[in-house]
């Protein structure tokens, strides 16, 4: 008990206030401004942890944490481009309502609030539980994730709005296209053309900031030009999200952040798979999914709390075992540990005033993201009123800025340029873009691990089957990768009995 | 008359303004120094980057800026060839890691140690031997016995197929005749370490700063360490020499300047850093980390890069026989 | 302008083109199954074998709909459309221009045109939005957070 208030001591300095505001605003700048990555933010602002006493330069770095994974979903919703790879999954519902439907103060309380409660149930989760989980967390190898990866792939059927076929089509192509560069199972290098740019890769940035920024500008353009420019005259009445709204996305709220934490705490898996997942599974569990990608509530409400609980949820693997989940929580780590601190199972005796700061400090910053994301809302909202014709060219600017400060390099810009041209002709063909997103983001979490799974298992399937986890979630993606031929006949099963 | 005298103090004072922009004889720095990154951020080249300029920046006054700046395209072998094709005025500097001795003899690049004018290197990290805690061997030569009773069936983890700690498996390999089953975990050592937790795979040889938590916790054990001498952060393990078996392999990260940078350039920047190397705060900084810090500065970086090319140009060669 | 049928079997078409390319060089890569795991031409030749299916599969389901899609049409030519290529040809042109005169210059002309092409006239609004925003990106992000971007060549 005396740890907890000397913790609340410590975090409650004007000097650690003041840090916690600055980080989280900063991050919801970083995490709003698409090309710029929280990795970058957290990797710039370390050394600032160095000038300040005491713990403020890790509760900075954990406003910056929380509020980048937040501050994606600003732009997702209003610009449909997701300021961060985690918020991708934001677009499908929290665009639609913002602009079709005209309530872009809906959307963003929406998504606002469900960040907050997720962050906030996965730190509750951390404090709670966090051996437990990291006990579950570390059974889980190569098979485990493997089949992980693909129940996050599986949902291309449902997410892709129109033609499905189309769609997989997309995800395939964003699969392979993970699979260009070296490869680090076998040290051969495929699909390079024999160039040095490819050996690396194809860097997933500029596609993201290609097919949703570039694609919406030329989808915008073209608007302008045939007349249908709509020009919205949107209010907002209230800031916090209605009563009915809430009611109606609690159970989504809760099993998003559920899953998020989960995620989270598997090492290796970030905000972009939690999102997904999270969406996907709210999709699959709601009674009505019609409106799912024409702004249900209960999709951004997915997306948002998914990716935030993640947060906590990466905590807890970093704090029991010392082994970061991503570049991000691999940064605090080192932060942790300059300043003395030793993740693992001893920190909970050795250092309880420093966790327990950890712990206030990241509700703190959660509570502090939640309060500017309600309190900026109505400016934000200004942003869609900006005529189209100003606002483009600064979309199609910022778009080029972020791609090209993401690595430096040149190459990535001209992809993004391909990107947004060919996003503007899958548009035309009715092809949906989240498959190509989902492939690419997750085609090397599926292919080295099911590589190394076969490695492990000297070429024999049947470790797929001898795992349980393993079986039981590559038996969830066969359904959830099949549900659009048994859901509209389990439709219209419930609505026979409903008579 | 006055108009030639005019003329020629003109001429002079161009010459002057013309030599005194070149770093030669003006001092040097003078304005913000590029620190090339081929890295993401957040792993550990771009935190010992960004670390060791912080510290020298300070060092130097705070007048000049460090900016670092991160290039991860073509597995890092763009951000290094930016580097070696710079100006070499002192003002574009990098990162390079120990892939640069590596990738020129897997035919990757044409690059190699050669380009480069080493500046320091403060981190050299040694392969060590990580086992479970649980494991029937505690010594090297335990290990090697485990090994030879079961060919082809301990699982060792590396950060990659070709990569550094796969290369130093295979050495492993070749100099006590067993066989082990390589499984690459591309992601990083971080995973590596949950995976021996975890009890998947069975050991590995890699650089011990991810297992650090682990061991102090007493859930993994590192046997033996490939190092000239013992590491300070695990005084206690010996190294792979002590045992008898001459095998040095680090991961190694240079501040380098492309080669031919002026001598006086880089004299500032070695004093700069040689000052750096030696303060409680930079050994502080990396050992908190669990890193061990080397102070390998200058011509002494030079050497380990050249002698370090030699031996993976000899083990690449055998090994792929 | 062609019909959806059309476009279907446009894309079907592409996506066996691709599909079939992926196959081909990852046989190349080795798709064997050994005791040290796939080769690693496997997985691509899955994905690439994925595209062809799928491909075959739209030209049925075209079939199957042939009606229905060959109504729907796919505006490829219109006022519209032509605005979105215009937009897109100066975004060439703004990339092209980075290496030659630097982000910035690169984005003032950029932004210019590109109000200037979606309508709007008011000169001084246009030169005057464009400054503004571009002190502040300059502000933001070269002095605060010294991110490097392109620079003329005349100032390499």
């Amino acid at each position: 008990m005396q740890a907890v208030i000397d913790a609340l001591l410590q975090v409650g300095t004007l000097e650690n206030l003041c840090l916690v505001i600055m980080g989280t605003a900063v991050g919801i700048f970083i995490g709003a401004m698409p090309g710029l990555s929280v990795n970058m933010g957290l990797a710039l602002l370390f050394p600032v942890t160095f000038s300040v006493g005491g713990l403020g330069g890790i509760i900075m770095l954990l406003g910056i944490y929380c509020g980048a994974i937040y501050g994606g979903s600003i732009t997702a919703i209003l610009l449909r481009t997701p300021g961060t790879p985690a918020s991708a999954a934001t677009t499908l519902d929290g665009y639609p309502m913002a602009i079709e439907n005209g309530q872009p103060g809906r959307a963003l309380s929406i998504s606002t609030t469900a960040s907050t409660f997720g962050g906030i149930f996965s730190i509750l989760c951390l404090i709670c539980f966090a051996p437990l989980l990291a006990q579950v967390a570390l059974t889980f190898s190569k098979p485990e994730y493997f089949a992980l990866a693909i129940f996050g792939i599986s949902m291309v059927t449902s997410v892709s709005a129109g033609s499905i076929l189309k769609g997989v089509i997309g995800c395939l192509v964003g699969l392979w296209i993970a699979t260009i560069g070296l490869d680090a199972m076998s040290g051969m290098e495929r699909f390079t053309l024999g160039t040095l740019y490819l050996s690396g890769g194809v860097s997933f940035m500029p596609i993201l900031i290609g097919l949703f920024a570039l694609t919406q500008v030329f989808v915008n353009v073209e608007d302008i030009k045939n007349g249908q420019a709509k020009i919205p005259d949107l209010k907002i009445d209230g800031v916090l999200p209605s009563a009915a709204d809430f009611k109606l996305t609690l159970p989504t709220l809760v099993r998003s952040s559920a899953i998020g934490t989960f995620i989270g705490c598997v090492p290796g898996t970030g905000g972009d798979i939690g999102s997904w997942i999270s969406y996907n599974q709210a999709k699959t569990w709601a009674r009505d999914s019609s409106n799912f990608g024409k702004g249900d509530p209960r999709g951004i409400a997915a997306s948002e709390s998914g990716n935030n609980a993640v947060v906590g949820g990466a905590f807890i693997p970093v704090l029991t075992l010392g082994i970061p989940g991503d570049g991000a929580t691999a940064i605090i780590l080192g932060a942790l540990m300059v300043h003395g601190i030793q993740p693992g199972p001893l920190l909970f005796i050795n250092n309880p005033v420093e966790i327990y700061t950890i712990f206030i400090g990241l509700l703190l910053a959660n509570a502090l993201m939640g309060l500017m994301g309600f309190s900026l809302i109505r400016v934000f909202t200004k942003v869609v009123n900006v005529p189209k014709k100003i606002l483009l060219p600064i979309i199609t600017v910022m778009a080029m800025l972020g791609t090209y400060s993401y690595s430096n390099s040149m190459p990535d810009v001209w992809i993004m340029i391909a990107a947004g041209v060919i996003g503007f002709i899958m548009h035309k063909c009715d092809m949906s873009v989240p498959g190509v997103i989902i492939g690419i983001i997750l085609g090397k979490l599926a292919e080295e691990n099911f590589t190394g799974s076969l490695m492990m298992s000297d070429g024999s399937m049947a470790v797929f089957a001898e795992n349980p986890i393993c079986a039981v979630l590559l038996v969830l993606s066969l359904v959830s990768l099949m549900s659009p031929t048994y859901k509209p006949l389990l439709r219209k099963i419930f609505a026979k009995n409903k008579d | 008359m006055r108009k030639l005298s005019m003329l020629f103090t003109a001429i002079g004072a161009a010459v002057c303004l013309a030599a005194s922009s070149q770093a030669m004889c003006a001092d040097y720095p003078t304005k913000d120094i590029t620190v090339v990154i081929p890295k993401n951020p957040g792993g550990g080249t771009d935190t010992t980057g960004r670390g060791i300029i912080n510290m020298m920046q300070q060092d130097l006054g705070g007048k000049v800026k460090f900016v670092p700046v991160n290039k991860p395209d073509g597995n890092g072998i763009v951000g290094m060839q930016d580097v070696a094709n710079a100006k070499a005025d002192g003002y574009t500097l990098g990162m390079v890691t120990v892939e640069l001795d590596i990738f020129p003899h897997q035919g990757k690049t044409k690059l190699s140690y050669k380009d480069f004018d080493s500046i320091i290197a403060p981190i050299a990290a040694p392969a060590a031997l990580i086992v479970h805690a649980s494991a029937p061997y505690n010594t090297l030569d335990e290990f090697i016995d485990y090994l030879k009773k079961n060919p082809g069936k301990v699982m060792m983890g590396n950060s990659g197929m070709g990569a550094i700690w796969h290369i130093a498996t295979m050495a492993m390999e070749k100099e006590f005749g067993v066989k082990v089953k390589h499984i690459p975990y591309p992601k990083g050592t971080a995973d590596i370490a949950a995976a021996i937790a975890g009890g998947h795979i069975d050991a590995t040889l890699a650089d011990p700063s991810s297992f650090r938590t682990q061991v102090e916790a007493g859930k993994l054990k590192i046997l033996a360490v490939m190092a000239d001498k013992r590491t300070k952060m695990f005084p206690d393990v010996p190294t792979f020499k002590e045992l008898g078996h001459n095998m040095a392999i680090r991961a190694w990260a240079t501040l380098v300047a492309p080669k031919g940078t002026p001598d006086d350039v880089l004299k500032v920047l070695r004093d700069s850093a040689a000052r750096v190397a030696a303060t409680q705060n930079f050994t502080d900084y990396f050992l908190k980390q669990g890193i061990d810090p080397t102070d390998i500065i200058g011509k002494d970086a030079d050497k380990m890069m050249a002698d370090d090319d030699a031996m993976y140009a000899e083990f690449i060669s055998k090994l792929s026989k | 302008m062609p019909s959806m049928a059309v476009c279907n079997f446009l894309v079907a078409l592409a996506t066996a083109l691709v599909g079939g390319g992926i196959v081909i060089t990852s046989v190349g890569y080795g798709i064997g199954m050994s005791m040290f795991g796939p080769g690693s031409g496997f997985w691509p030749f899955i994905l690439g074998l994925g595209l062809l299916v799928i491909a075959a599969l739209i030209v049925f389901d075209t079939l199957k709909r042939y009606k229905e899609l060959s109504a729907q049409k796919v505006v490829f030519v219109s006022q519209g459309c032509f605005g979105s290529y215009r937009m897109m040809l100066l975004c060439f042109v703004y990339v092209a221009l980075f290496p030659l005169v630097g982000f910035y210059l690169a984005s003032g002309l950029f932004m210019i045109a590109a109000m200037y092409m979606l309508g709007l006239r008011k000169l001084p609004l246009i030169i005057g939005i464009t400054a503004v925003f571009l002190v502040c990106l300059f502000l933001l992000f070269s002095l605060a957070l010294h991110i490097q971007l392109p620079q003329p060549f005349f100032m390499e």
